[in-house]
Parts: C-alpha cells; structure tokens; sequence
C-alpha cells in the first residue's frame, strides 16, 4: 500500500460509526461546539501541535469530518504550508489553495469560492495550502486576517447554518505561523500527543500562543 | 489519590521493575537450585550422644573429684580434642568398625556421606556440658552418617579419654592405664546412647533468607527505578499530567486510530 492510500484511509470516515475512535471525534467536536457562547454565523478554529506530530493533519480532517457529519458546514484550511497533507488525504491532486489566495492583489468571497474545493463529505470543503506553499513566509502577509475573515464570510454565504472553519497549522515551535494564525482566530486548541509531547514543549507552546493573544481555550489529548 | 499516581508510575514502567525483578530472580533461583542440590544445606540431621567425664580412686575426696571431673568436660567441650585429626580419624575408624551395626539399623549400603573424610566429622562436631555431663552433637547430611558419627564418638570417647584429656591431669592426677593406689584415672561413661537423627536446619538456611531478602530488595529497587525514570522522562503520559502542567480544559481524548475495518471497542 502507497503513502498516498495510507493516508487516504486514515480519515473518520473509514472507521465504524460505533468505534471509539469516532465516538472520541464526535465529543470532540461538541466539546467544540458547547464552548461557543454566540450564535454567530462562522466560528474559526486553529488546531495546532507545539512540536512536530505526524498525525496532526489528520486531527484537523477528522474533527471536520466530525462537525460535516454532525450538520455543521466547514471549511477545512490546511495552512501547515511547510508539510502540507490535507488534500492527499482527501484524495485530491495538488492545486490551488490558502497561498495562491494570499498571493492575490485582492481577496474576496468571489476568489476564495474559487479556491475552495468540495470533498466526499457533504458540508465538508478543503482550502488546501496550494501550489506556493512552499513559500510559507506569505503567512506573515498583512493579508491573512483578511483571508481568515473573507473564508469565513464566504461560507457563511454558501450555508445558512452557524459554520466553522477549522486551520490546520505546523507546530508552533517551528515557527510563527501558528501563533499568527492563533491571532486572528476565535479559538486555539493545542493538540498534545500522548508519550510524545514533552512538557517543556507543550509549556512553550502554551507561552508562545499567549505571547500571540492567542485565545488559547484547551487541549486534546491524542493516543491515549 | 496520591496512591493511584505513584501506581500509574510504577504500571507505566512495569516492564523495567520486571526487568530487576526477573534478573535478580534469575539469580536467586540459580543459587537456590544449588543450595537444593547441594547435601546438608538446607536440611540436616543430628544426632546426639551424652557421656559423663569423671575421675576414679581419687584419695583426694569426692570434692575434688567432682572438680576435677568438670574441668576435663570443659576441657573436652572447649578445647580442642573434638577437632582435633587424630580424633576425628578415630571416629572415621570407629565407623568403619561399626558398618555391620549400621546396616543393620539403616539396611544394606547406608547413605553416610563423607564420613571418611576427618575434616568434614570435624565440621560435624558441638559439643555442649552440664558440670561433668557433655552433650556431643554430630550434625549431618544423611540421617544414618549422624546417628553413625554420634555413635563413634561416643564410643571413641569411652575409649579413648584417657588418652586426649590426660595433659590436663597430668599434675594433680596423671592418666594411667593402671591405677596405682593414689593416682586417678580419667574416664567416660555414655549416659545415653546415640539418639535417633532429627532433622535439623541446614548451613545454609540462612541464605535461604538472603534471597529472599535480595528478591524483596530487587524489588524495590525496580520501583525506584521507575520512579526515577518517570522524573527524568519529561513526555507529557496522561490527561491529568496535562491539564496540571498546562491549566487548561480538555476537549478530547483521541485513542489511537484502530487498523481499518476492526472497530475499536
């Protein structure tokens, strides 16, 4: 089997409804869900790791599989413009994503529906981190708070349900884009990797997400 | 509470208090193998003979017989006669003498040990007095090799006091195969016969104990190590580890993703 397929299969959907590893997800999320206090239209959300964790892509998709499957329209933005995934775990070939809409002049609802791509999971569409993404200085762009606010008015025209978009970031001890990130979105949850995440760096993790203002409201707790 | 942290501690690190544990009792069973192997170690049997010392036609009193009578059982209990080779190899010979006796309370070809061997009748002596009384134990590998050592020396004992306790009376009452009116001759008389081998512990039951003191110790040691390999690995292991490192909710616990198409209880 190909690292492709591997990382095809490892996605909620290929598991059991009644497992314990998607009834873990399915909390997760309306652990999620609980913790908004407004019944605004989109709520954002940055799912990072404080040191590398090779299944972090793979948290993101499954908690958006959780909140699609759960009738709750996202969008999934894989912004790990160092090591991006998201979209071959989707199945889908390399194309355009977060840092070809960066790279605009001009970024509007317009543009980023354009980039936006519709996955096998109804309400579930991927902004993958694109064809620049090797470039990953584009997140300290003036533009990302724009991005972020402009994806989520995007899918709040697309839906008329209360949706989410969910940011999948590199860890934060590789760089600032997580705490850049952390800024602008509603909530941060560090995922912590059970007998791999050493304490110092889950606590440097935590210290650089608030040194960002990072709304910083919990963890999870991964291979328990 | 306190008592289920340090029990997570000591489970996430079993392996290395198994890792002590098995080697250390690795070792414990080799030596315990050999103790078992080895005759006498862990079980012996004695057997116990009693004569008397005492003086006879002393012209001296009763008194002074009954003195003298007690020095020459201190001297045989203390000094050197019973571990002496010359004695010892009397013994050995007495055996040898008293085979038809032995066989026929043991039957044929009886399991004596090394009861030719004058050094090991030597290590198999104690001796123990009331006044002019002496106790003469012989603790043994084999049942019928204490009660024949016992035996001999009761009987070398009788016959032959004259001869290892006579410089102890030479002054006062030289030993003398005849008596000779005023001079007092050393003898011995058995009290009680070689009693029945009993079984007894054995020279080494006491490090029977040391293993199983070294096993407990392994143990602790393991734990201790665990301990310290739990503050020396800084990985974060559970929820609670990190809800108090971090002060923050947690959201979820993600178990590890199940091989596809098993469904995860």
């Amino acid at each position: 089997m190909s690292i492709r397929s591997q990382e095809q299969v490892a996605l909620l959907t290929d598991y059991d409804t009644g497992s314990a590893y998607s009834a873990a997800y399915y909390t997760f999320f309306a652990n999620i869900r609980f913790n908004w206090t407004k019944e605004q239209c989109v709520h954002t959300l940055l799912l990072c790791p404080p040191a590398m964790y090779t299944g972090q892509a793979t948290v993101a998709a499954n908690v958006a599989i959780a909140a699609a499957k759960s009738g709750t329209p996202t969008i999934l933005v894989d912004a790990d413009l160092r090591a991006p995934s998201l979209e071959r775990r989707f199945g889908m070939e390399k194309g355009e994503g977060l840092s070809d809409l960066l790279a605009k002049d001009m970024i509007t609802a317009q543009v980023v529906r354009q980039h936006l791509r519709d996955t096998f999971i109804p309400s579930l569409r991927l902004l993958s981190a694109g064809m620049a993404a090797e470039d990953d200085a584009l997140l300290l762009s003036e533009k990302l708070q724009a991005a972020i606010q402009t994806i989520s008015l995007c899918l709040s025209e697309i839906e008329t349900a209360p949706g989410m978009v969910i940011f999948n970031s590199s860890p934060v001890l590789a760089g600032p884009d997580a705490s850049l990130i952390g800024t602008f979105v509603e909530q941060t949850i560090l995922t912590i990797a059970k007998d791999r995440t050493t304490r110092m760096q889950a606590k440097q993790a935590q210290e650089q997400l608030e040194r960002a203002h990072s709304n910083l409201v919990g963890i999870v707790i991964l291979d328990v | 509470m306190e008592l289920r942290a340090y029990w997570k501690i000591i489970w996430r690190r079993i392996w290395l208090v198994a890792l002590v544990v098995g080697v250390v009792a690795l070792y414990v069973g080799y030596q315990y193998y050999h103790l078992r192997k080895t005759p006498g170690a862990l079980t012996a049997y004695r057997s116990d003979v009693t004569i008397q010392i005492g003086l006879q036609s002393s012209p001296n009193g009763v008194s002074d017989n009954i003195g003298a009578s007690e020095s020459l059982a201190d001297a045989l209990v203390t000094g050197p006669i019973l571990s002496s080779n010359e004695f010892d190899t009397e013994v050995s010979h007495q055996i040898a003498a008293d085979m038809t006796q032995i066989e026929q309370r043991y039957g044929p070809n009886p399991n004596l040990g090394d009861w030719q061997n004058a050094g090991a009748i030597d290590g198999a002596l104690s001796a123990d007095r009331a006044h002019s009384v002496v106790i003469i134990s012989a603790t043994w590998t084999t049942p019928a090799g204490a009660w024949a050592i016992a035996d001999a020396v009761g009987k070398v004992s009788t016959a032959k006091i004259c001869t290892y306790l006579g410089y102890v009376v030479a002054k006062e009452a030289p030993c003398a195969t005849t008596t000779a009116g005023s001079q007092s001759v050393v003898s011995a008389r058995i009290i009680s016969d070689a009693t029945d081998a009993a079984t007894v512990p054995g020279s080494s039951v006491s490090k029977q104990t040391t293993l199983i003191v070294l096993l407990l110790v392994a143990l602790i040691v393991g734990i201790a190590l665990a301990f310290l390999a739990d503050y020396l690995d800084d990985r974060i292991h559970g929820k609670d580890e990190a809800q108090q490192l971090l002060r923050l909710p947690v959201y979820g616990e993600v178990p590890r993703a199940p091989t596809v198409g098993r469904t995860s209880s």
